[in-house]
């Protein structure tokens, strides 16, 4: 069997529409006019290198922000209004050990990225009971911490000198000052995608809201707990919304509202879910790349499904999904869960989608020789405590060959946890037989069943475990994982189950409600329920491929495996991610 | 403010009715008793919840908290010491929200949690009951579906609330709603003679509360799971709807850390409206993963509007 080698992946887009995808057709749906574009990818270098920045105020920015963080106080002072005075109340502010409590992380004393975003006048309902001043000489700081998203507010008394009250506010923002104002509309006024959706190039002309004669109208950035602002540009009766994230320094999504609703207020969350729902939910999208073909669609709680498979003229799959992940964790009897995976709206998914799927090359070496499929999903509060996320990976190769994969990447209830995603693989034919590989030689397998991988397991000279033949000219060998494909993962120890497929019932064709429960710790994890007890023959008919691999995590050094964590880097924390990669490897045999 | 994953509910510890104001919106003084099962059991009322939230447990559990001296009754860091469930109190499923009535009923509806496996669907519209003598739990009444739930909406019932100057109880579900069908009901229903009075069709809601209104007239509140708005209509002594006096009262788009929540519980504090705002997405995401706020809203006469005063 050919070694996939190292795989680089070229992210050829990111975006919400693959160059390559076509709609094909709509379900479930009324006409609608897509008026949402979610652009950015939600944890963007997560699991792939991130784009380098070109535009020079980023870069400005950028590089402000490095200098600040080798400050002793990793502050950015408010400079645009109130002169000496508001410099005073600064200085003042930050001399206090409370007020200055959240500049450092607490546990490895690093800088964190902060940012002074304006100093007022107290106003009388900011003087706490008790305090006594002369009038006119305390002034309130704002202070917004990037990185753990908390705002600070101190008043301080300039005739004192010192700080009177303090408090800190996670989860909230102060109002932006001008400089972010500035920094966000060059944001949006640089990026193609507003010039694309404007049909010009905005230049001097600045967003503005006609109503409110704000530049920016409210928004949040509701997953990445980041600083959001929305420019806004009126257009006749309409106006588009640019997110602009100011943690990142990026253009979020775009999003066109009638100038006269009320209250309608675009957020991040909204623009993936929407932008999701419409263009992968309810549109099957089609991909055609050297030499394979095949439809897509993301599923209410089967994860990304690919449909009509061919490579060339011959049919391969009919479909493949992943139904669910079983997650249990040992020690506690019975505890874990069963997560589905799937669209972000309306569904039945625990864990959901907030991206598009994305399609890149595979490159060995100096060449591409194929491209893959991913979905990722996430929880809400990925990687805190007890949130999940899961990636589906596709890989098709030039050659015919192809690998169906999935991962868990963390970080769950515990480090003893394990993880059994379910996928069901339909193979194109109605003449299909089945045959595990035996120290005789290649073994037909008559009727239904199940066979767990083991280390006692035998492999035929090329590492092939089964063959499933779809026609008299065509197999498909069966290389399950034994971490031989360089993707970090460390073997499948796989539930196969063979199961015939019914043309006149539905054995999980159609998206399947949970499959089974979460801890089971044997063959029972769900496609057993299409074996019976009586199972039926399996020579020469339609069937069905289900292939359970378990994997366990680990948080040690070293070793962490189905894993996340944040870290720190340039004043504001991010995600390592280690995935489990798990899944078998397809290769043509005429 | 991270969501505290447990939704249970103090029993006893209901607000005490607040200053009446003359021309405000205002709470109804509340009604509830007791059920008697919690003494039956051994266990003093005063230190125990009811909780459909406890991890690793499935419907509904009393929890029974730890008493400290000095302390008159449990707060939310009280350590809990025991955990009691009635055998019936698993048989119906995940459930979510939990209602009381005069006579120490106390009345939940299911709700599945991350998957199907542990929720029927026919049963997704059912009301259950713990008696509150015996402290069984049983089917208690069954709402006619107006659309099934399905993949691509699991939930039926999501609002559940019982009105002390009537015995009344409103019960909201979404049952057969989509993306682009609004399919839910709002069931007014008289408990005793278990009928259903009115029924305000296609609208989906999840929080809901009885209160009186600015002229002293009986209202449901009722948060909507699509907007985060929240709506009112007045409902006459007959049990019905008076359907003219719809009103949409706030709406909580743009607040708080998110700006996209939905109006999950409401209740009513003198003449404050208390609002717990979640997101909510149609979909089986965790509630533990789900950050909640309280928003705290208080009525201005002058204005003839709500006006946010707090979140946290």
């Amino acid at each position: 069997m050919q070694k996939s080698g190292l795989i680089f992946l070229t992210i050829l887009l990111g975006f919400f529409l693959s160059a390559d995808a076509q709609i094909k057709n709509t379900k479930n749906q009324k006409s609608k006019t897509k008026s949402s574009v979610y652009l950015n990818e939600y944890r963007k270098g997560l699991m792939s290198p991130t784009v380098k920045d070109t535009q020079s105020f980023i870069i400005a920015r950028k590089k402000e922000i490095e200098n600040i963080l080798k400050d002793s106080l990793p502050v950015k002072l408010f400079r645009e209004k109130g002169g000496a005075q508001a410099m005073l109340a600064q200085k003042i502010a930050l001399s206090d050990g409370f007020f200055t409590r959240y500049l450092f992380d607490l546990k490895t004393k690093k800088p964190l990225w902060n940012e002074i975003f304006g100093v007022y006048p107290a106003r009388p309902g900011d003087i706490k009971k008790g305090i006594k001043a002369l009038p006119g000489t305390l002034m309130r700081v704002e202070m917004y911490n990037y990185a753990n998203n908390l705002t600070t507010i101190g008043i301080v008394d300039l005739f004192t000198q010192k700080l009177v009250s303090a408090d800190h506010y996670p989860d909230m923002q102060p109002d932006i000052p001008q400089s972010l104002i500035e920094l966000a509309e060059q944001i949006a006024m640089n990026a193609p995608e507003v010039e694309k959706a404007l049909g010009y190039k905005p230049g001097n002309q600045k967003p503005v809201m006609t109503s409110t004669k704000t530049a920016l109208n409210r928004t949040k950035c509701e997953r990445s707990q980041h600083l959001c602002v929305a420019p806004t540009f009126i257009q006749g009766n309409r106006a588009l919304w640019a997110i602009v994230d100011l943690t990142d320094n990026r253009l979020v999504g775009l999003r066109w509202t009638n100038t006269g609703e009320d209250g309608a207020v675009v957020t991040e969350r909204k623009l993936q879910n929407e932008t999701v729902a419409d263009c992968y939910c309810e549109k099957v999208n089609t991909v055609e790349k050297y030499g394979w073909k095949m439809d897509y669609l993301l599923t209410a709680s089967d994860g990304l499904e690919i449909s009509n498979v061919q490579f060339g003229n011959q049919k391969v799959l009919n479909s493949a999904k992943l139904v669910d992940w079983h997650v249990s964790y040992s020690g506690t009897d019975g505890f874990g869960y069963s997560d589905a995976v799937g669209c972000p709206i309306y569904s039945q998914a625990a864990v959901v989608a907030t991206d598009p799927p994305r399609i890149a090359d595979i490159v060995e070496g100096d060449s591409v020789v194929g491209f893959m499929i991913e979905q990722k999903f996430f929880s809400e509060l990925w990687p805190g405590p007890c949130n999940y996320s899961y990636s589906q990976r596709n890989f098709f190769y030039k050659d015919g060959r192809f690998r169906i994969t999935c991962a868990s990447i963390g970080r769950g209830c515990g480090n003893n946890g394990t993880y059994r995603p379910v996928f069901r693989i339909a193979f194109a034919g109605n003449q299909q037989n089945f045959y595990e590989y035996a120290s005789t030689g290649w073994k037909q397998w008559n009727k239904e069943g199940w066979q767990l991988q083991q280390p006692t397991t035998q492999y035929d000279s090329n590492g092939f475990q089964y063959k499933i033949q779809t026609s008299p000219s065509l197999s498909y060998m069966v290389a399950p994982g034994n971490g031989q494909f360089n993707d970090g993962g460390k073997g499948d120890n796989a539930f196969v189950y063979l199961t015939k497929n019914h043309l006149n019932k539905d054995e999980g064709n159609t998206d399947l409600v949970t499959i089974g429960p979460c801890c089971n710790t044997d063959f029972q994890q769900g496609p057993e329920k299409f074996i019976g007890s009586n199972p039926e023959s399996t020579v020469n008919t339609d069937l069905v491929f289900w292939y359970v691999p378990q994997m366990k995590n680990d948080d040690r050094p070293g070793s962490k495996y189905c894993w996340a964590e944040t870290y720190y880097e340039n004043g504001v924390y991010k995600i390592k991610a280690y995935p489990c990669f798990a899944g078998p490897m397809f290769v043509p045999q005429k | 403010m991270l969501y505290n994953k447990i939704l249970f509910t103090l029993l006893f510890v209901w607000t005490t009715l607040g200053p009446v104001c003359l021309y405000a919106q205002r709470e109804i003084k509340p009604c509830q008793q007791e059920p008697a099962f919690i003494r039956t059991l051994g266990f003093d009322p005063l230190w125990t919840g009811l909780s459909t939230s406890e991890k690793k447990l499935i419907g509904i559990s009393l929890v029974v908290f730890e008493k400290k001296n000095g302390e008159t009754a449990p707060n939310p860091q009280t350590p809990k010491q025991e955990i009691y469930q009635h055998p019936s109190w698993r048989e119906a499923g995940y459930l979510s929200t939990i209602t009381f009535d005069r006579q120490g009923n106390v009345y939940a509806i299911p709700a599945p949690l991350i998957s199907m496996l542990y929720n029927k669907t026919e049963k997704l519209n059912t009301v259950y009951q713990i008696n509150a003598n015996t402290g069984e739990m049983s089917e208690w009444m069954s709402l006619p579906f107006y659309g099934k739930p399905g993949i691509t909406n699991p939930f039926g019932l999501l609002g559940i609330t019982y009105d002390c100057l009537q015995q009344t109880m409103a019960v909201g579900s979404v049952a057969g709603s989509d993306r682009y069908n609004e399919r839910g009901v709002i069931y007014l229903l008289d408990v005793e003679s278990k009928k259903i009075t009115d029924t305000l069709r296609n609208i989906d809601v999840m929080g809901l509360a009885f209160a009186l209104d600015e002229k002293g007239n009986k209202r449901l509140y009722f948060g909507k799971t699509r907007t985060g708005e929240i709506y009112s209509v007045q409902v006459n002594s007959n049990g019905k709807w008076i359907r003219k006096s719809k009103r949409r009262e706030l709406t909580l788009e743009g607040y708080g850390p998110r700006g996209d929540d939905k109006a999950r519980k409401i209740k009513f504090s003198g003449n404050q409206m208390i609002v717990s705002g979640t997101a909510f997405n149609y979909n089986l995401q965790a509630s533990s993963e789900k950050p909640e706020t309280v928003y705290t809203f208080i009525w201005l006469p002058k204005e003839q509007k709500w006006g946010l005063i707090q979140y946290q």
